[in-house]
C-alpha cells in the first residue's frame, strides 16, 4: 500500500477550476442581452439637425439580423423637445417594414429605443427618423467610413461623410450562454483562413479541460505528500 | 514533523549545475505541462481578441511589416501623418474589418458580418505586391527598436503566401510563444534561487504563465511580449553570476540578454544598473577567490560595458529626450510621484490629467486586466481584491524573505531591487516629462509585466511561509485562482466584441 497522501494542492486546484467553470457558465446564463447587430458607428457628436416636418434616413444598411426596436441618440441636450417618428423601409421596395415613436421630454445625447415592431432579417433597410415637432432634434452619428455601404439623406440631400449611430435590438433578450455558438461564429470572421468557429469550440474544450488537467498534473507532481 | 523551512520538492533537489543541458535533454514533467497549459491560453487570446483590438497593435503591426517587406523602420510619429504609417493592405483590413471604430469604444461592435469579410477577401485578393510594402510613414512605435519586430518577421515569412489575417494571427501565436519562454527563464530563475525546490517553481512561473495581462500582451503584436522573457532571463543569469555558476560565458549571455532587452524597448535602459551591480560583484568575488584571472575579467567587463553601451546608443537615439535628467526637476518629480500614490497635501497644486491614486491604476488595474484598447474591465470590487490579494502576497513573500523562510542573499536581492526600482523609476520620470511637455499620462499596467517573475518569486516566497503540507494547498489555490481569473478574463472579452 503506498504511503503517500493524496495530492491535496491539485484536488484544491480542480475544485476551484471546476468552481471558476460553474460560476462563468452561471454569470452567462444570468446575462441576457438583446443586441441583435449593428452598423457600428462609433458616436462621435450630433451628424443632423432634422426640423419638424423633415425626415433623416440612414440608406441602405444590410439588416443581419431579425430584430423588434432600433436605438438612437437624440439630442440636443438637456431635453429633447421635439417627437420622432421611425421608420423601417425595405431598401429595394420601398415597403414599410416597422414603424415607431419616440415622445418628446426624453434625455438628450443619451441612447433612445424605438419599438417598431418585429422585421426579419437578411435584407437591406432605410431607418428614417422624422421630427413631428414642436422642435427640431439633432441625431449623433460618426464618420461614414464606418459605414461604407451606406448612406445618410436629409431629404434629397446626402450629408457626406458621416452616419448615424443606430443599434438594433432582437425581440426578446437572450443569455449569452445561448449566444455561445453565435460568438464562436462571430469570432471566426476576419480570422486565418483555417480558423472557423470548430477552433473556437476545440480551444474551451482545451481551457476547460485540458489546462486544469496539465497544472493539476504538474502540481500533483511537486507538491510535498 | 517536517521543518517548515525543508524543500518541498517531491523529488530530492539537484543542485542545478548545468541547468540548460539538463532542459535540452528531458524537460521536468511539471514544467513541460506548465508551458503547455501556457500556449493552450496563449493562442486563445490571441486567436480570440480581434485584429488590432489591442493597445497600439496597429502601430506595431505596421512597424513589424515595414520591417520585413522593406527592411526598414518606420518615420518619427507625426499625428497628422500616421495614415501613412500603414499600408494599403493593412488600411483595407483594418476599415472591412471595423476596426478602428471600436479602439476604446465598448458601445462600438463589428459588423459580424460574413458578406463584409467575403468582400475584403475578394478587394485583397486584387491588391498588388506594393500593398503591402507602401507603409511606413509616421508611426506612433517609431521609438521602438527593431529586435521583436525582426522576431515577428519570422511568422510574417512564415504565413507570406497568405492574407492580412494570416500574418496577424501567425505573428500572434508566434508572439504567444515568448510567454512560454519566459515560465521557463522563471523556472530556471526560481531553481537557481532554492537549489530546485519544484513546488517554488511551479508556483513561481505559473503566476508569470497564467496571470491574465501576461497573456493577453504577449498573445499580441507588442514588444512589451519580448521584454517579460528576456527579463525573466536576464534575473535567472544575473542570479547565476553573482552565485558564481556561470562563469565567463553566463557573464556573455547576461550581457547579451541585456542587450536583447535593449534592442526591444528603451524601458530596459532600467536593468542596467542590476546587471552593472551584479557583473561588477562577481567580478570583486571572482579576482579575490582567484577563479579567474585579472586579464579575463576585465575583459569580460570592458567587452560587455562596450556591448551594453552600443546597445545603449542603438536605443536612446531612439527614444528622444524622454529620460533627460536635470537635477532641477528632482523636487516637481518627487510632488509628481507623491500625488500618483497618495493623497494630495492641502498645498499640492493638483497634476492636471494626472488620474487620482495613478498606482492603483497602474499596479492593480491595467496591471492585472485591462484587456481590448483597456476598456474591457472587471468591476471595480474585482479590482480592489485583487488589491488586498497583491498587497498580502507581497508582504508574506517579503517576510518570507526576510526571516529566511526563502533563502535570497543580499547580493541578488540587492540585483532584484536595483532593476525593479530603476524600472519603476525611469518610467515614472518618463511620464513625469511626459506631463511637462505634453500634459498626458504615460505609464500603463504592462510596462511593469518585465517584473512579474519577482512576482512570481514573490508568490513561492509567501507560500514558504507555511507548513510544508499546507504548501500544496496553497499552491493549487494560487494557480486555481489565476486560471479562474484568465476564464473570467476571456469571458469578458467575449461579451465585449462578441455579443
Amino acid at each position: 500500500m503506498s504511503s503517500r497522501r493524496p495530492a491535496r494542492g491539485a484536488l484544491v486546484l480542480i475544485a476551484v477550476a471546476v468552481l471558476a467553470i460553474a460560476g462563468l457558465v452561471v454569470a452567462a446564463a444570468i446575462d441576457r442581452r438583446d443586441l441583435a447587430f449593428t452598423p457600428g458607428v462609433p458616436a462621435l457628436g450630433p451628424v443632423v439637425q432634422v426640423d419638424p416636418g423633415r425626415v433623416a434616413c440612414q440608406r441602405d444598411l444590410r439588416a443581419k439580423a431579425p430584430f423588434r426596436a432600433v436605438e438612437l441618440i437624440p439630442g440636443p441636450p438637456p431635453v429633447v423637445r421635439g417627437r420622432l417618428a421611425v421608420r423601417v423601409v425595405d431598401s429595394r421596395s420601398g415597403q414599410v417594414l416597422g414603424r415607431g415613436l419616440v415622445p418628446a421630454g426624453r434625455r438628450g445625447g443619451q441612447p433612445l429605443r424605438a419599438t417598431v415592431g418585429w422585421v426579419a432579417g437578411a435584407r437591406r433597410i432605410d431607418v428614417c427618423i422624422g421630427a413631428l415637432g414642436p422642435a427640431g432634434v439633432t441625431l449623433v452619428g460618426g464618420r461614414a467610413e464606418s459605414a461604407p455601404e451606406s448612406r445618410l439623406v436629409l431629404g434629397r440631400k446626402e450629408i457626406e461623410g458621416y452616419a448615424l449611430s443606430l443599434r438594433f435590438f432582437r425581440e426578446r433578450p437572450r443569455s449569452v450562454l445561448s449566444q455561445v455558438p453565435l460568438i464562436f461564429r462571430r469570432a471566426a470572421l476576419f480570422r486565418p483562413s483555417l480558423v472557423g468557429a470548430w477552433t473556437f469550440w476545440a480551444l474551451a474544450a482545451l481551457i476547460a479541460l485540458g489546462v486544469p488537467l496539465l497544472l493539476a498534473r504538474a502540481l500533483a507532481d511537486v507538491e510535498p505528500r | 514533523m517536517q521543518p517548515a523551512t525543508q524543500p518541498t520538492a517531491a523529488v530530492r533537489p539537484q543542485p542545478p549545475q548545468r541547468p540548460l543541458r539538463a532542459l535540452r535533454r528531458r524537460p521536468p514533467r511539471p514544467l513541460a505541462a506548465l508551458v503547455g497549459a501556457t500556449v493552450i491560453l496563449g493562442f486563445a487570446w490571441a486567436l480570440f481578441v480581434p485584429g488590432g483590438q489591442s493597445p497600439d497593435e496597429p502601430s506595431h503591426i505596421a512597424y513589424a511589416q515595414v520591417l520585413a517587406e522593406r527592411l526598414d523602420v518606420p518615420e518619427p510619429d507625426d499625428v497628422s501623418g500616421r495614415e501613412r504609417g500603414y499600408s494599403r493592405e493593412q488600411r483595407l483590413a483594418r476599415d472591412r474589418s471595423h476596426q478602428q471604430w471600436q479602439y476604446a469604444e465598448p458601445a462600438v461592435k463589428a459588423e459580424w458580418d460574413a458578406a463584409t469579410e467575403r468582400r475584403w477577401r475578394r478587394d485583397s485578393a486584387r491588391l498588388g505586391a506594393a500593398a503591402r510594402s507602401n507603409g511606413g510613414g509616421p508611426n506612433s512605435a517609431a521609438g521602438n527598436p527593431p529586435l521583436y519586430y525582426a522576431y515577428e518577421a519570422l511568422p510574417y515569412y512564415a504565413a507570406y503566401a497568405g492574407d492580412f489575417f494570416d500574418r496577424l494571427y501567425a505573428m500572434r501565436m508566434w508572439s504567444a510563444l515568448l510567454l512560454a519562454a519566459a515560465v521557463v527563464a522563471t523556472w530556471l530563475l526560481v531553481g537557481e534561487l532554492t537549489g530546485g525546490d519544484r513546488l517554488a517553481q511551479l508556483i513561481a512561473s505559473g503566476v508569470v504563465g497564467l496571470q491574465p495581462m501576461a497573456s493577453f500582451i504577449s498573445a499580441s503584436i507588442n514588444p512589451d511580449a519580448g521584454l517579460i522573457p528576456l527579463w525573466a532571463l536576464a534575473f535567472w543569469l544575473g542570479v547565476r553570476v553573482l552565485r558564481g555558476r556561470a562563469g565567463l560565458r553566463g557573464a556573455a549571455a547576461l550581457v547579451a540578454v541585456t542587450a536583447a532587452a535593449l534592442l526591444v524597448k528603451a524601458s530596459s535602459l532600467a536593468l542596467l544598473p542590476g546587471v552593472a551591480f551584479a557583473l561588477l560583484v562577481a567580478a570583486r568575488r571572482a579576482l579575490r577567490g582567484r577563479h579567474l584571472g585579472g586579464g579575463r575579467v576585465g575583459v569580460l567587463l570592458v567587452g560587455g560595458a562596450l556591448a551594453l553601451a552600443a546597445a545603449v546608443v542603438a536605443t536612446s537615439g531612439r527614444i528622444g529626450s524622454a529620460l533627460t535628467f536635470r537635477p532641477k526637476d528632482i523636487p516637481g518629480f518627487v510632488d509628481y510621484l507623491w500625488q500618483a500614490y497618495l493623497p494630495n497635501l492641502p498645498f499640492q497644486r493638483p497634476i492636471p490629467h494626472l488620474a487620482a491614486f495613478e498606482g492603483y491604476e497602474i499596479w492593480i488595474r491595467t496591471g492585472w486586466a485591462a484587456f481590448g484598447w483597456l476598456e474591457i474591465q472587471f468591476p471595480g470590487t474585482v479590482y480592489v481584491l485583487l488589491a488586498v490579494i497583491s498587497a498580502a502576497v507581497v508582504a508574506a513573500g517579503v517576510a518570507a524573505i526576510a526571516r529566511r523562510r526563502f533563502a535570497v542573499d543580499a547580493a541578488v536581492l540587492g540585483f532584484f531591487v536595483l532593476a525593479a526600482v530603476t524600472l519603476v523609476a525611469v518610467l515614472h520620470w518618463a511620464e513625469f516629462r511626459q506631463f511637462a511637455d505634453q500634459r498626458q499620462s504615460f505609464i500603463q499596467g504592462r510596462y511593469m509585466l518585465p517584473l512579474l517573475p519577482l512576482g512570481g518569486v514573490l508568490t513561492a516566497a509567501a507560500v514558504a511561509n507555511l507548513r510544508v503540507r499546507w504548501r500544496g494547498v496553497a499552491a493549487g489555490a494560487v494557480l486555481g485562482g489565476l486560471l479562474a481569473l484568465q476564464l473570467f478574463s476571456l469571458g469578458l472579452v467575449a461579451v465585449r466584441f462578441y455579443v
